[in-house]
């Protein structure tokens, strides 16, 4: 039983570790950031929870009942914060806080949140291992053995946890993942001591877990004004929801959402807004508008919310193909059900569930597509590191045909935002013969064209290789006040090996409340 | 002939119908446009920087210019640093000119200047939140470093 409460107790440490960051997601995000404060104070509650329980061994000679209790009360409190974390996290998230005023707040109400909500469950779990490898010395005979066994156990049960969590709890939702670690505890607990105290502590503990599931706590950040809830879902990757304004515009927002979205749908409309009208010139710039075919792969395709203005500009008898990669399977599903292609996009575009976009670009033919869009962003604030480098852009390079355009979307504000897109476009001129950056009207948006082999067309006579029937406001980002054309001067440059891409983006998003 | 009824069509197309009418009136027809219909358009489409340019052009030789002063307030309320110093200046608009203008122009200033309030004491309650910045960890910090003194104490 002293094994068994070990691998317990580690199962309960690496899921709460793990479930920490999805249960904060919808108020902080789970950024690279988030994930190394949440690590980092895992880690220091696992030391002070060793050091604390080897203090107790010395002194103490009836370990288990305590070792119980501080399990009981690891579940205790974790039940408790089930139903305060939501309100100590809005404390962070005031009403009407925009994505570029929240990076500093995320980070501070995250590691406020780990410190906590999740240190002293995680001390509790970890202050039992030296009492446990006591007790099961003392009944081997061998300290060594025994810490040796205690230790495998409990990592085997970190083990379980981790892909456990993943794979099996998390689909589920944060609440049942909270459930299994609580009764893991519990049972961890029980199989140590069943005394009066320990009884009674499991009886509290039911009685919580039963009134936080009468009385939950609100689960997620507030919705912009005026916007209906259409559906929620938790999925390893992240939360989404699907909101729709009161004009009828659908957005898909992730996490903590605020003014940001993944996705947007507009009723009766191919041209959604924002940037992703700006993906129009994509083609426009490869010289494909006239071809009878034309193939381009979006990643970090969302709801596909870029395939309307992606193929307009093409001619009525070009065949076209649009391959989507997108790594959270629910939010294609979302797509699907409340932001349709209509059905003669629909019929050309293709999904990539639950791949990620460097693996899955592998699998196009070299040399074969027309244009390369890459809206990928992680936790609203980072582009993936891995696609953003001299080696991804030219694994981009060898899917495109000679005068193929790679397009990417960016977002910062703040001082550090030209730093971001320098170091992005200096990346891409090593690999690209052209590039231009135009930014979105009424947008902290940025679009970066690329072109392979050839030079961009000019801005002057850009009318002229225009369809009608474009927003006028992708007009106005191809006027010269809006573009800046070419490589700059000095860079960062991005290689996998060596990539400040997460401290860029930081840079650039941390104004806060200055 | 072709290029006549190319320059015809163009010349009955709004520039704010579309992006190619937008881009033909800028390459044909703007520099024969008055300043501050120049200023609408631009403004309109979103093309900030030329904008901005034709703004400065206009209060240059009329620095009360009203129409130019109120584009200027609408581009620089996009910058949400910016929406004090905003508001300060479209309530010296409203006193200053909106008697003259017509409804849906003092209606739009009047929006202008509710957004521009709201953001300003949405940002005032966001600074004060500052001291969380650093207040709530550090309490957090010596909370969970107090607990496990008071319990190596307790069991020492």
């Amino acid at each position: 039983m002293i094994l068994c409460a070990a691998f317990l107790a580690g199962l309960a440490v690496l899921t709460i570790e793990i479930v920490g960051v999805h249960w904060m997601a919808p108020w902080f995000g789970a950024s690279a950031l988030i994930w190394s404060n949440q690590i980092g104070i895992i880690l220091f509650a696992m030391a002070a929870g060793g050091w604390l329980g080897g203090r107790i061994t010395r002194k103490k000679s009836s370990l288990m009942p305590y070792a119980a209790a501080f399990l009981l009360i690891a579940a205790l409190y974790l039940k408790m914060g089930e139903w305060l974390l939501p309100s100590f996290a809005s404390l962070f998230q005031p009403e009407g806080l925009l994505l570029e005023e929240a990076a500093a707040l995320f980070f501070s109400g995250s590691l406020a949140a780990s410190i906590f909500f999740f240190a002293l469950p995680v001390l509790c779990a970890s202050l039992v291992t030296p009492m446990l490898i006591h007790e099961h010395s003392t009944r081997i005979g061998n300290v060594g053995q025994a810490a040796g066994e205690v230790a495998a156990a409990g990592t085997l049960g970190s083990l379980v946890g981790v892909f456990g969590t993943t794979f099996f709890l998390l689909p589920f939702g944060v609440p049942s993942t909270l459930f299994a670690v609580t009764l893991a505890l519990a049972f961890a607990a029980l199989s140590l001591c069943r005394n009066r105290l320990v009884l009674a502590l499991v009886g509290v503990l039911a009685l919580t877990s039963l009134l936080v599931l009468l009385y939950p706590a609100p689960a997620f950040s507030d919705l912009p004004s005026q916007a209906k809830l259409l559906e929620t879902r938790t999925s390893s990757y992240q939360t989404s929801r699907v909101i729709e304004q009161s004009d009828g515009t659908r957005w898909l927002q992730v996490n903590e959402g605020l003014d940001s979205f993944q996705s947007i749908w507009k009723p009766n409309s191919l041209f959604p807004g924002g940037y992703y009208d700006l993906f129009a010139l994509a083609p426009v710039y490869a010289n494909a508008r006239n071809q009878e075919s034309f193939q381009a792969w979006l990643l970090g395709a969302g709801t596909a919310s870029a395939v309307g203005p992606l193929t307009f500009p093409l001619g009525d008898s070009c065949k076209w193909s649009v391959i989507g990669v997108e790594l959270d399977p629910d939010v294609i599903e979302l797509g699907q059900k409340w932001m349709p292609l209509p059905e003669p996009l629909a019929q050309n575009y293709t999904a990539l569930p639950a791949m990620d976009a460097r693996a899955a670009l592998r699998v196009a033919n070299p040399n074969s597509l027309d244009c390369v869009l890459l809206d990928a962003y992680a936790n609203q604030f980072e582009i993936p590191v891995h696609l953003a480098s001299v080696e991804f852009f030219s694994e981009v390079a060898s899917r495109l045909r000679d005068g193929g355009v790679f397009a990417m979307n960016i977002g910062a504000a703040g001082r550090g935002a030209p730093f971001l897109q320098d170091a992005l476009c200096g990346t891409l001129s090593q690999v690209f013969a052209d590039l231009r950056v135009q930014r979105v009207p009424w947008s902290r948006n940025r679009v970066i064209f690329a072109r392979k082999g050839l030079h961009l067309p000019p801005l002057a006579g850009l009318s002229a290789l225009l369809p009608s029937g474009l927003p006028a406001s992708l007009g106005a980002s191809c006027l010269p006040g809006q573009v800046v054309d070419g490589a700059p001067k000095s860079y960062c440059l991005l290689l996998d090996a060596k990539n400040p891409l997460i401290s860029l983006q930081w840079q650039a998003w941390w104004e806060a409340l200055s | 002939m072709f290029s006549c009824l190319l320059l015809l069509t163009a010349f009955f197309q709004q520039p704010l119908d579309d992006a190619v009418s937008f881009l033909t009136w800028n390459d044909t027809h703007r520099q024969t446009e008055s300043l501050s219909w120049q200023a609408f358009t631009l403004v309109s489409a979103g093309a900030e920087q030329e904008a901005r340019s034709v703004i400065r052009q206009i209060l240059v030789s009329s620095p009360d210019d009203p129409d130019a002063l109120r584009y200027s307030i609408e581009l620089d309320a996009l910058y949400p640093k910016l929406h004090s110093e905003v508001l300060q200046r479209a309530f010296e608009w409203r006193s200053n000119f909106s008697a003259a203008q017509p409804a849906a122009v003092q209606a739009s200033v009047s929006n202008m200047i509710q957004f521009l309030e709201t953001e300003t004491m949405r940002r005032d309650q966001l600074a004060a939140k500052r001291v969380l910045l650093w207040a709530a960890p550090l309490l957090g910090l010596s909370s969970l470093i107090g607990a496990v003194y008071f319990l190596s104490r307790r069991f020492a």
